[in-house]
């Protein structure tokens, strides 16, 4: 007993430590978007007044409102997008599974391990001949269908019991109907990571959104953010940490919203 | 004989449905990712500055030898792939093991935290972390009070120091996502399994050892290889934190490319040739992890 | 004939609507900065009201992503996305010139370049021809901690025309006498710029390849620096914010860089009459007091189908009430070298305690050696901050210098 209570404590210390590890930036910053750039250069550590001035400066740009329902709106589809298309194809690569096939797998892989910053030209090139410069089409595509999403979803489904989907297809299921009414709902929490990872990379995206979308209308928010570090030889760090923090709250509010599926994963979809 | 043929129509049947689940996916990656490639790798045989190219076969590939930077690059990175790598996925196992252990109160909210960094924005935490380590930063500043040195170390201005910043930073800012990938794989594994075994007298860690690692590879290989290519392809963080330096000390392949292309003379050919550099790197140890990984 | 006649009417109302965004221009520019939008909206308000059937777009991309999308598209050829206008950084311009020929509008055949200082003009000139209008002054100076250096027993004359030995042992002195740094710096890489050009020279020869192994300024400046960081009279502050803050919380006695740094100095409002300016050390008795880094120009892209209305649009920035507002308002000195006889330049400065330091910027300006940029200038910038490192480190100064030369030729190698 007193082994298992110590057992306990000395998880929680764990788990502690290095959680208040990771929440410390965090705090600071949420620290800095209530404080004047000033007060945080003087590196003030409580929290201050300013949080209401610091949202006034940022709307007052009147770039931040529309570049933070752009980001939304990309990346909402986007994700929705990514996921289904390559947790199909992830998913294939297991059930359907042939020497031709993990050949593909194996190919596909291979266009993850190109640096982004190389293939940035040719690929601008492909959509200025397209005429899809400053579409939201150009936005999306690249990041549609991504190696690691497949590669994630094919590795989840390698512990999919094969003997579920043989027994469905004797009772007639339909292959499609097995992978969307009986896949997908029991690979919940793959799911949920290949949504929050998709969310966070597609929110965070800058070097091709920068470059295709040149219309200020259509800019993202970690474009915004550039723009407002920018501004002149001292930003406005009040404001450009509250820009961080709103940056960081979809995709917390995304990873909180699946935060069930995290632990009510496959085997417990399965049992009940 | 009928009966047989019949099963291997069938299967065959299948076999095509399973090239629809993936077409969409397969034509994409060809479309957005492997034809730029294709450019890329003719780029890279290609010398000159900016639009002014021309043909020149594998001079790009036979410059990099003679690179002092190129060389540099690719030892930091390298170095970074040994000490990092192995540093965070440990700790990420651990801590996934931590937080799907049922009888730990709240587990969500330590989850939560621990994925946090993900979504901080670097570019503020280099802030952060570039006060923490100043000369006259919060470390510096706490072992003076408490008189372990009684001079500031420039943890910055060190080749190692700076190396050794950059490492944790990637730790802390990679291994909340590590720690999910684990948790998503450990919820595929069955709890009568560690019961079992219980019963049996195993240990806490001759349960990890003999259940949850072996269940959990197809996850470990998919991490495995995500982060080597990931920090061959290490970009962020040294941009933001150290700028390369000091003297090329923390300077990754990517971000050599990335000067090379976008902030003097635009070298693309010279670029190109590194970037498939790191692809053939990436190619070559991820072929290695799959091998292992395969194996037993 | 009543649908008819709503038909007709509709249409007339909806020509009329659309005839003033018909007839209505655009010009889309980009910028950077803060004090560069300010100037910029107000040039655009000016030409606006003289001009109410054109619009101007102001844009505002952080430098960095302006040359990235610039690279991408001219490299990719398709120019859709770029605008009318756009600010350059002074130290891009021959990388953009000579890689991209043809890109900018010529503009020497439509504005009188001989208005503006010549260093700037020199920086954006191609074969002939002049492809920006000169923006703001870059000039450098020693701006300084009156109140700081009275308590040290020194004045503004003191550090006024001395060689930067003068300047380690006042700062010595000083150092000891207040207990504050002498003078602040990030990496040094400022620093070194400015060093090189007040000795007249750049990193490169006439026909375009490097010079640093055997340039006598280049090696003053990383022995100067080297003597300034062994001195340790140097606050050396991890970032740009730690940079501004150790000015702004009055922790150093002066800061050696380009004038616009004035802009950050005064948003400190409690310092106001404790600041003075004047020239920046000479490295030795034969090397100069004046030198200039960063500032930055306007272009006319030539892919825009408004060059013309742009061209004139730029000339704004000639009239004396632009020029009165950027002196006044933005205290930001202008290149436009007619500005010098606008009543505001010659006003006392409140802020350093009456010192006419407007008038004294355009005097540094006009007195900025004339010397030639490559394309190179981010490449050996990058390359000098390797040979800073190095001799900080304990490097020898002869060997970061050749390691320095042989990364830039290998870089330039054709």
């Amino acid at each position: 007993m007193m082994r298992k209570r110590w057992n306990r404590i000395w998880k929680h210390a764990v788990l502690a430590f290095f959680s208040l590890l990771s929440l410390a930036p965090f705090l600071w910053v949420m620290i800095c978007a209530t404080n004047t750039s000033v007060d945080m250069l003087r590196g003030k550590m409580t929290f201050g007044p300013n949080l209401w001035i610091n949202f006034q400066t940022l709307v007052d740009t009147g770039r931040f409102v529309p570049a933070f329902f752009n980001s939304v709106r990309y990346t909402v589809v986007t994700t929705v997008l990514a996921v289904l298309i390559s947790s199909a194809a992830g998913y294939a690569f297991v059930v359907y599974r042939t020497r031709a096939k993990d050949m593909v797998m194996k190919l596909l892989l291979l266009s993850m391990m190109i640096p982004a910053a190389a293939i940035l030209i040719p690929m601008f090139r492909l959509f200025s001949r397209m005429s899809l410069l400053n579409t939201m089409t150009a936005f999306m595509l690249p990041s549609l269908a991504t190696a690691f999403l497949i590669f994630l979803f094919r590795q989840a489904a390698m512990s999919f019991p094969m003997e579920i989907i043989q027994a469905a297809r004797i009772d007639g299921v339909g292959e499609w109907n097995i992978f969307f009414r009986i896949f997908i709902p029991s690979m919940r929490s793959s799911y949920a990571t290949a949504i929050t990872m998709t969310f966070m990379n597609t929110w965070n995206a800058f070097l091709w959104p920068l470059v295709i979308m040149t219309d200020t209308k259509k800019t993202t928010m970690p474009v915004f953010l550039s723009v407002l570090t920018d501004t002149g030889y001292t930003p406005d760090y009040g404001a450009v940490m509250l820009a961080v923090a709103i940056t960081t709250f979809p995709t917390l509010i995304v990873f909180f919203a699946l935060q069930k599926s995290f632990i009510n994963g496959m085997a417990g979809s399965l049992k009940g | 004989m009928i009966l047989s043929g019949h099963k291997r129509s069938l299967e065959k049947r299948t076999s095509l449905r399973g090239w629809l689940f993936i077409l969409p996916a397969l034509a994409l990656i060809l479309f957005t990712c492997f034809y730029p490639m294709v450019e890329t790798l003719l780029l890279s045989f290609q010398k000159g500055k900016a639009n002014q190219l021309s043909y020149a076969g594998l001079r790009n590939y036979a410059r990099l030898l003679s690179d002092s930077t190129f060389w540099a690059a690719l030892e930091n990175t390298l170095f970074f792939l040994v000490v990092q790598i192995p540093i965070m996925l440990g700790l990420a196992l651990m801590l996934a093991v931590l937080v799907n252990d049922s009888s730990i109160r709240g587990r969500g909210i330590y989850r939560t935290l621990i994925f946090l960094p993900a979504v901080t924005s670097l570019a503020s935490c280099s802030i952060i972390f570039l006060r923490l380590f100043a000369n006259d930063g919060y470390l510096n500043t706490l072992l003076m009070q408490h008189g372990f040195i009684d001079r500031a170390i420039a943890f910055l201005s060190d080749r190692m120091g700076a190396r050794l910043i950059i490492v944790l930073v990637m730790t802390w800012r990679w291994t909340g996502v590590n720690m999910i990938y684990y948790l998503s794989g450990l919820q595929s594994i069955d709890e009568s399994l560690y019961e079992a075994a219980a019963i049996d007298g195993a240990t806490g860690f001759a349960r990890f050892r003999l259940i949850t690692i072996p269940l959990l590879k197809p996850t470990i290989l998919m991490t495995t290889i995500t982060s080597t290519t990931g920090t061959l392809k290490l970009f962020d963080e040294v941009y933001n934190i150290t700028g390369g330096g000091p003297a090329n000390a923390t300077i990754t392949l990517s971000q050599y490319l990335y000067q090379l292309c976008f902030k003097g003379v635009p070298q693309y050919g010279y670029a190109s040739a590194i970037a498939y550099i790191i692809f053939l790197l990436a190619a070559l140890l991820a072929l290695l992890q799959m091998k292992a990984g395969d194996s037993k | 004939m009543k649908k008819v006649l709503t038909l007709v009417l509709a249409l007339c109302i909806l020509l009329a609507a659309a005839l003033p965004v018909l007839a209505e221009e655009t010009l889309t520019v980009w910028y950077s900065g803060g004090v560069n939008g300010k100037a910029l909206e107000y040039a655009a308000q000016l030409y606006t009201a003289q001009h109410p059937d054109v619009a101007i777009n102001i844009e505002q991309v952080a430098t960095s992503d302006r040359e990235t999308r610039l690279t991408v598209a001219l490299t990719s050829g398709d120019m859709t996305g770029l605008p009318d206008i756009t600010l350059f950084q002074d130290y891009s311009a021959q990388r953009f010139l000579q890689l991209f020929p043809g890109c900018l509008a010529d503009l020497s055949e439509s504005i009188d370049m001989s208005c503006f200082a010549q260093d700037k003009v020199g920086y954006w000139t191609y074969e002939g021809k002049v492809y920006a209008l000169p923006f703001d002054s870059a000039a450098s100076a020693d701006f300084v901690r009156l109140d700081l250096l009275a308590e040290a027993g020194y004045g503004l004359d003191d550090l006024k025309d001395i060689t930067w030995d003068r300047y380690i042992e006042i700062g010595k002195d000083v150092q000891a006498k207040t207990g504050k740094y002498m003078l602040t710096e990030t990496d040094y890489s400022n620093l070194m710029m400015v060093l090189v050009k007040s000795a007249a020279t750049w990193y490169f020869n006439e026909d375009g390849s490097a010079n640093i192994e055997n340039n006598a300024g280049v090696r003053a400046a990383l022995e100067t620096i080297k003597k300034l960081h062994d001195s340790g009279i140097v606050m050396e502050n991890e970032d740009w914010a730690a940079f501004i803050s150790s000015m702004n919380e009055g922790k150093i006695v002066s800061t050696v860089t380009g004038n616009w740094i004035l802009g950050s100095i005064v948003s400190a409002e409690d310092q106001s009459g404790l600041w003075g300016m004047t020239t920046i050390p000479s490295m030795s008795e034969d090397m100069g007091h004046y030198s200039s880094n960063g500032g930055s120009s306007w272009a006319v892209l030539s892919s825009s189908e408004k060059q013309e209305l742009a061209i004139d649009f730029l000339k704004t920035f000639m009239t004396d009430e632009f020029n009165t507002y950027l002196i006044k308002d933005l205290a930001t000195v202008p290149t436009y070298l007619p500005a010098q006889k606008l009543e505001c330049a010659s006003e006392p400065y409140a802020f350093t305690n009456g010192q006419k330091v407007f008038a004294d910027i355009m005097d540094y300006t006009a007195k900025t050696p004339v010397i030639a940029y490559g394309p190179y200038n981010a490449d050996v910038q990058n390359t000098m901050q390797l040979a800073i490192d190095q001799v900080l480190a304990g490097t020898s100064v002869d060997e970061a210098l050749k390691t320095a030369q042989q990364t830039m030729d290998f870089l330039m190698e054709e």
